[in-house]
């Protein structure tokens, strides 16, 4: 209810704010009569939902502006996108992408450089008061090329946990994920909870996905630093060993658990702890109605090992087909997405999970969304997917494997020497 | 009406078959023959090293040999219940027409909601069936879950859902069977066993090599049920070469190697058809 009061408030608030802030000298839309359509394709579900809140007051604010968004499952929006770019078809103004996409599609030239539209536009881009890392995943090559991408979900990895099962034992924040063995031996002793831990398992992007930020912990890491070679060693069969040891304390048949079945164990309050928490997981999980954990989870940075915590960037990114016959009124709309404000008021109506250090600061936001101040923070130090064009594949490999070691059909050395073997072969082009 | 007569009226059909069939066939060999990258851009003649690759590919030997036990077993278990409810239910005998409807309503449900439903009831921990399992004193068992179950559980799921069709054909198969031949064996003193193996099999022929082909092809193509429940796994137990061919060519953009493992799937799809056809429907 509380939070529904403030949306309504903060719609109105919306309504008559007039221009968006954050963007620095970012002009507003032109003022001329001249209608703008523009036509985005994005996903389904809860982004959706986020955005669909924003083309509405986009469009309230912006009257002569209609904008065309179709949603799509993550397959389909991959396909359709594919397809779209590939044959520079111009019916298609925006696309939403998940970040792994975002080198295959710039390695084609298929999107359009952000930083030279606006300096056509007269727009001087403020990219302070995003996490260096979002906006290095947005350029290709990475880090240092040209801007085809702009942060607009921060989807990132975060730990959640039962602070009253873990305040119950005596249990401190873990920090480690020796501390999270350590706190499920404890919590399977108890018996406050039916299982002290889950995560994904089933095969390919899943599995690999909840994996990796154990991976990294122990030090580990899927390619070499110039990604033309596998890099997994004998910390990968390490890590493998340990998420082995995890498995003993997580609920039956969870190598074949996906995100439904690790997110409603969580906030359904059968588990204690998951090995990932995606924001939008939680975004409800202080919401009575939908979940039985109201104010009992905690959240904190993804564990580390040997080395920092290392939580993967899963964030969404608009980018501008280079094909696009709209390009600025595009742009325009994903400055406005991306702005402070509307970014504050959909992570406070929608539960979007911010791509703004300022939003993360935010006492209004992290007062009604606990978990906004560890996403934000953890956009910080997350950890992109190697940033190859090739990552979908070599993903599924990983992904396939450790799954087999969850289904006790490999050993983890057997997995690692055979991963390594097929993503080289991927790498090379077989 | 003149053949040449004929054959304009049939050409409208005959172009759009052509269109819609022939061509994409055409298509996906040509493009077999080529490695071919959508996001690479590569497009190269490689003639048959593609095919090569996959015969070298551990992937996707195991999604045939996966894909092979499906068909065999989901076809055979559909059509022989499907056979045993037809003849069952062709008796008279009180409530028949109430039964009717309810048999068939498996297959009124979408793929999704029977994936979805089935997953719910094959949970090992909350599932309604290791729930029936534990009340009759026995072990829960991980269905979806182990290497070994994965596939003997998805071969269930499909049987419920498809047993429907194979009973309708069936069943107006033994419909269209006079009364009198068995009228005739009665008389003779035929026992009800004889008479199912000399009367109504030999009747049912054509209609058994129709469900044979029908569920044949059909189960070949394995794709959303896995790819709902299991995603192929655990440990690729229940990868198929459809999976393998959605995820080579929409997620890897390897058009060339996924139309190579098309036209495989396409050539086994009509070895086996041919047999079918020649061997029982033509005869």
């Amino acid at each position: 209810m509380k939070i529904a009061g403030v949306g309504v408030g903060a719609f109105l608030l919306g309504l008559g704010g007039g221009y968006y802030a954050g963007l620095a000298s970012a002009p507003k839309p032109p003022a001329a009569p001249k209608q703008y359509t523009i036509t985005a394709i994005g996903r389904d579900a809860e982004h959706n939902d986020i955005n669909s809140g924003v083309i509405d007051f986009f469009t309230r604010e912006n009257p002569n502006y209609k904008v065309e968004y179709t949603p799509l499952a993550y397959n389909a929006l991959y396909d359709k996108i594919v397809l779209t770019l590939q044959q520079g078809a111009t019916a298609v103004d925006l696309v939403y992408m998940d970040d792994p996409w975002i080198p295959q599609f710039g390695e084609k030239g298929w999107l359009t450089d952000l930083e030279a539209l606006s300096k056509e536009a007269g727009i001087t881009l403020d990219l302070g008061d995003f996490p260096k890392v979002l906006i290095d995943v947005g350029r290709h090559p990475y880090r240092t090329g040209k801007l085809v991408a702009f942060p607009q979900m921060g989807n990132v990895q975060i730990f959640a946990y039962r602070k009253d099962v873990f305040d119950k034992l005596g249990l401190g924040e873990p920090k480690t994920w020796t501390d999270v063995l350590s706190a499920c031996e404890k919590i399977k002793a108890s018996g406050l909870v039916e299982y002290p831990i889950a995560f994904r398992g089933v095969k390919g992007n899943p599995v690999a996905t909840a994996f990796q930020p154990l991976l990294y912990a122990f030090g580990g890491k899927i390619l070499s630093d110039d990604l033309k070679s596998c890099a997994l060693d004998s910390k990968a069969v390490e890590a493998l060993e340990f998420l082995l040891q995890l498995k003993k304390y997580a609920p039956p048949g969870v190598e074949n658990f996906n995100t439904p079945d690790v997110r409603d164990r969580l906030v359904g309050g059968k588990i204690a702890m998951s090995t990932e928490t995606w924001p939008g997981w939680i975004k409800d999980a202080d919401n009575p109605a939908v979940s039985k954990v109201p104010g009992l989870l905690a959240y904190t940075l993804t564990p580390g090992e040997r080395e920092r915590p290392s939580p993967l960037l899963g964030v969404w990114y608009w980018g501008i087909p280079a094909a696009s016959q709209n390009k600025e009124a595009a742009l325009n709309y994903i400055l406005y997405s991306a702005s402070a404000r509307m970014q504050k008021l959909m992570a406070i109506v929608k539960g979007l999970p911010p791509v703004r250090a300022s939003v993360g600061a935010d006492k209004e936001v992290v007062g009604l969304r606990r978990w906004v101040a560890i996403q934000v923070q953890s956009l910080a130090s997350a950890v992109p997917r190697p940033r190859t064009p090739l990552w979908s594949k070599v993903e599924d490999i990983f992904g396939g494997y450790v799954n087999q070691v969850l289904a006790g059909t490999l050993k983890p050395a057997d997995a690692v020497a055979k991963a390594c073997e097929d993503i080289n072969k991927a790498l090379a082009g077989g | 009406m003149s053949k040449k007569l004929a054959f304009f009226l049939t050409l409208p059909s005959l172009l759009l078959i052509i269109f819609l069939t022939v061509y994409p066939i055409f298509g996906v060999f040509y493009f077999s023959l080529h490695k071919y990258n959508l996001i690479s851009g590569e497009f190269t003649f490689s003639g048959i090293e593609e095919y090569k690759e996959l015969l070298n590919d551990y992937l996707f030997k195991v999604s045939v040999q996966n894909t092979i036990v499906f068909s065999v077993l989901a076809t055979f278990l559909q059509t022989l219940l499907g056979l045993g409810i037809a003849v069952i239910v062709n008796q008279k005998f009180p409530g028949r027409r109430l039964i009717l409807p309810l048999i068939v309503l498996p297959n009124m449900f979408s793929v999704v909601v029977v994936s979805s439903m089935w997953k719910l009831m094959l949970d090992p921990e909350t599932g309604l069936v290791n729930h029936v399992l534990r009340l009759m004193g026995f072990q829960p068992l991980p269905w979806l879950t182990s290497v070994s179950l994965a596939l003997p559980s998805i071969i269930i799921i499909d049987t419920w859902q498809w047993t429907p069709i194979c009973f309708l054909i069936f069943y107006a198969g033994l419909q269209s069977i006079p009364r009198e031949i068995y009228e005739a064996a009665l008389i003779d003193g035929a026992p009800p066993l004889t008479t199912f193996r000399r009367i109504t099999l030999p009747m049912l022929k054509s209609h058994i090599a129709l469900v044979l082909l029908l569920r044949s092809i059909d189960t070949f193509r394995l794709f959303d049920k896995v790819y709902l429940l299991t995603g192929g796994g655990p440990a690729n137990a229940t990868e198929t070469i459809s999976l393998y061919i959605f995820k080579t060519g929409l997620i890897f953009w390897e058009i060339g190697k996924a139309s190579a493992a098309s036209f495989i799937m396409l050539g086994i799809i009509i070895a086996v058809s041919i047999v079918y056809v020649r061997e029982v429907i033509l005869r």
